[in-house]
């Protein structure tokens, strides 16, 4: 009871004290006063996020430059626009935007398509020992980097070695094929590695909103003579359209965007295959580090970030417009 | 009539016998995809050359040999021993280093701030938006200098927003805000509630988001490719990839059987050796991931409910 008088004399108290030192509750100093040790807090990560995010923003403008190491990045010349000119007169810049649109695009859907099919399916598996099981496998390809997909999809890809020649195609008398001179095969396994390395992880995040769906609406379903099928359609499916339909078009976001370690060590970044397996990130990496290139690679960066941008608020717009709670800002 | 509607009900409940064993079935079949390439990898290693040179690389191995983690020992030993110490001091430092920075900033989140929109808006725009590669690249060599030091594979993987909002989340689950307010009450200072209080009751949260961040440190190839071109510092991942590049070389220079029988005199890894690597480099990652799934789950999950 004493300790609670003093409580309420300790507020009441507060704000004069306050007054006196001239201070408004709601003022930026006022704030910083009484909650400074939470804002050091925030330091590192402001610093780094400046550095490495912040920073990069403002130094696109040298897209617009001729980089000269020698002068560093303000004292480079200005170019204007001759790095884009010189880009957009490859006929590169087409090939790594359809590749990584329709790469993208085929990513999402394939592995929209069987993460959901896969929770459902999950989710009707009775012991959870098995279902923890499948589950537990089924993620493993994710604890592997690409750089080990690389060896594992050239365990059965390789021309002389691999188990898809040596195993299966000689075995029943059919011409080997050279699977990494041969660029037409590039999408269909491209897609599937994805498919494989990711499944698992996809799976999980529907299989949470599967399991947050509300328990009395089945009950009722079988009451009302509702088999499987059924409850599927008309209680599964509506209950995570939501989450659906939200991780769709935020993948509209990333349309532009590149893990190209995909692209990079699966394919063993072999020359001949680059009409169907060049995208924007590794066109970028190639022309940076192995052609030395920065004007040429800047203004491809340059071109990714800024649709990347767009296709980002474009997104967002139509998420706020669906639910406001969901989207970015 | 009671048990009559009662037996129906579950009925309709129940799939039929082919239904589940349809269900069964595919899971097996993607369990067994999921599964036989490691099998592949392990049964090359024990392999013998002339026989994967002959048949190719099969499930089980013609004839048992360890020759290929003999060479592995003896001659590039040195090499893979020094990368498999740097990609673990850097796998150390930067998850100790990174939870320090993200679990001191998820906390300070997780409290009303005045300011905490903003800040928000600040980190989820740093997620969504990049300046891209090539200005990244110059800000990490042209000003930070960090090219070819051992900090370049730490220090730009420290932080990410993702994790600050997973741990964030998990420390407003674990934390009941009375015991912030009462040791506020007792005079206890911020640093004295992170210490004795955050960090000890968030333990799941943390664990969590350490294996997120020292999966992604042990499996980076993106920072050694981009920032290191010294050969004694590269890490796990990108000594697998030069291994890997050191032999397409060889084989595009010359002809395919001639690269074949050259392979024994050039000192470079052969295929067992190769595959031999490679299951010393994701050895690791497949023994502990039965260990590591419950916490990735639990985390993937908090990450996609308030993400």
């Amino acid at each position: 009871m004493l300790k609670k008088t003093e409580n309420i004399s300790q507020r009441i108290m507060l704000p004069n004290r306050l007054k006196q030192g001239g201070l408004k509750r709601d003022g930026f100093i006022y704030e910083m006063k009484k909650n400074y040790p939470l804002y050091i807090f925030l330091i590192p990560m402001f610093v780094f996020f400046i550095i490495f995010d912040y920073l990069p923003i403002f130094g696109m403008v040298i897209a617009f430059k001729r980089m000269d190491y020698s002068l560093g990045i303000l004292g480079s010349p200005w170019a204007g626009f001759e790095n884009f000119k010189y880009l957009f007169k490859t006929p590169d810049v087409w090939v790594i935007t359809r590749n990584t649109v329709l790469y993208n695009v085929a990513f999402i859907l394939t592995s929209f398509f069987f993460a959901v099919v896969f929770a459902v399916f999950l989710n009707e598996v009775k012991s959870s020992l098995t279902k923890k099981f499948y589950q537990g496998v089924l993620f493993i390809p994710h604890f592997l980097s690409w750089v080990i997909m690389g060896y594992l999809v050239y365990v059965f890809l390789s021309p002389q070695y691999g188990f898809i020649n040596k195993g299966i195609l000689t075995t029943f008398g059919l011409k080997e094929i050279e699977w990494y001179s041969s660029p037409q095969f590039w999408p269909f396994i491209l897609v599937f590695v994805n498919l494989w390395k990711g499944l698992g992880y996809s799976t999980i995040v529907y299989l949470a909103a599967i399991a947050g769906i509300d328990q009395e609406l089945y009950e009722a379903a079988v009451i009302d003579g509702a088999g499987k099928f059924k409850q599927t359609i008309h209680i599964t499916l509506p209950c995570i359209k939501p989450a659906i339909v939200i991780q769709l078009i935020m993948a509209i976001g990333s349309l532009f965007s590149t893990d190209f370690g995909l692209f990079y060590y699966v394919t063993r970044n072999v020359p001949t295959l680059y009409p169907t397996t060049q995208v924007m990130g590794l066109y970028t990496y190639r022309a940076l580090r192995e052609m030395g290139d920065v004007g040429m690679a800047s203004a491809a960066a340059f071109y990714q970030s800024i649709v990347g941008f767009i296709l980002v608020v474009v997104a967002n717009q139509i998420v706020r417009k669906i639910d406001s709670e969901l989207s970015l800002y | 009539m009671m048990k009559i509607i009662g037996k129906s009900r579950l009925k309709i409940n129940e799939l039929s016998l082919m239904s589940v064993t349809a269900i069964h079935t595919l899971f097996i079949v993607t369990c067994v995809l999921c599964l036989v390439p490691f099998l592949f990898v392990v049964s090359a290693s024990f392999s013998m050359e002339e026989d994967l040179i002959k048949y190719g690389f099969s499930l089980i191995p013609k004839n048992f040999t360890l020759e290929a983690y003999r060479i592995l020992i003896g001659s590039s030993g040195n090499e893979l021993i020094r990368a498999y110490l740097t990609t673990i001091f850097v796998t150390v430092t930067g998850t100790v280093m990174s939870l320090f920075i993200l679990s001191t900033a998820a906390y300070a989140l997780s409290r009303d701030l005045k300011y905490k929109s903003q800040i928000s808006f600040f980190i989820y725009f740093a997620m969504r938006f990049s300046g891209g590669m090539v200005a990244w690249y110059l800000v990490c060599t042209q000003i930070l200098h960090i090219q070819d030091t051992i900090w370049a594979l730490i220090v730009p993987s420290l932080v990410s927003t993702w994790n600050i909002i997973i741990l964030r989340t998990f420390i407003k689950l674990s934390v009941p805000m009375e015991i912030i307010e009462s040791v506020k009450m007792d005079g206890g200072s911020e640093w004295i509630i992170y210490l004795k209080f955050i960090l000890p009751l968030s333990k799941p949260g943390l664990a969590t988001v350490a294996l997120f961040v020292s999966l992604r440190y042990w499996n980076d190839w993106y920072l050694p490719m981009m920032l290191i071109n010294r050969a004694d510092i590269i890490n796990l991942q990108y000594y697998m990839q030069r291994i890997m590049a050191s032999i397409q070389m060889l084989v595009e220079l010359s002809q395919r059987e001639m690269a074949v029988s050259e392979l024994a005199n050039v000192k470079t890894p052969t295929e067992s050796v190769r595959m031999a690597i490679c299951l010393a480099a994701m050895g690791p990652m497949l023994l502990a991931a039965p260990f590591f799934q419950k916490y990735f789950i639990k985390g993937i999950t908090v990450g996609s409910v308030k993400g």
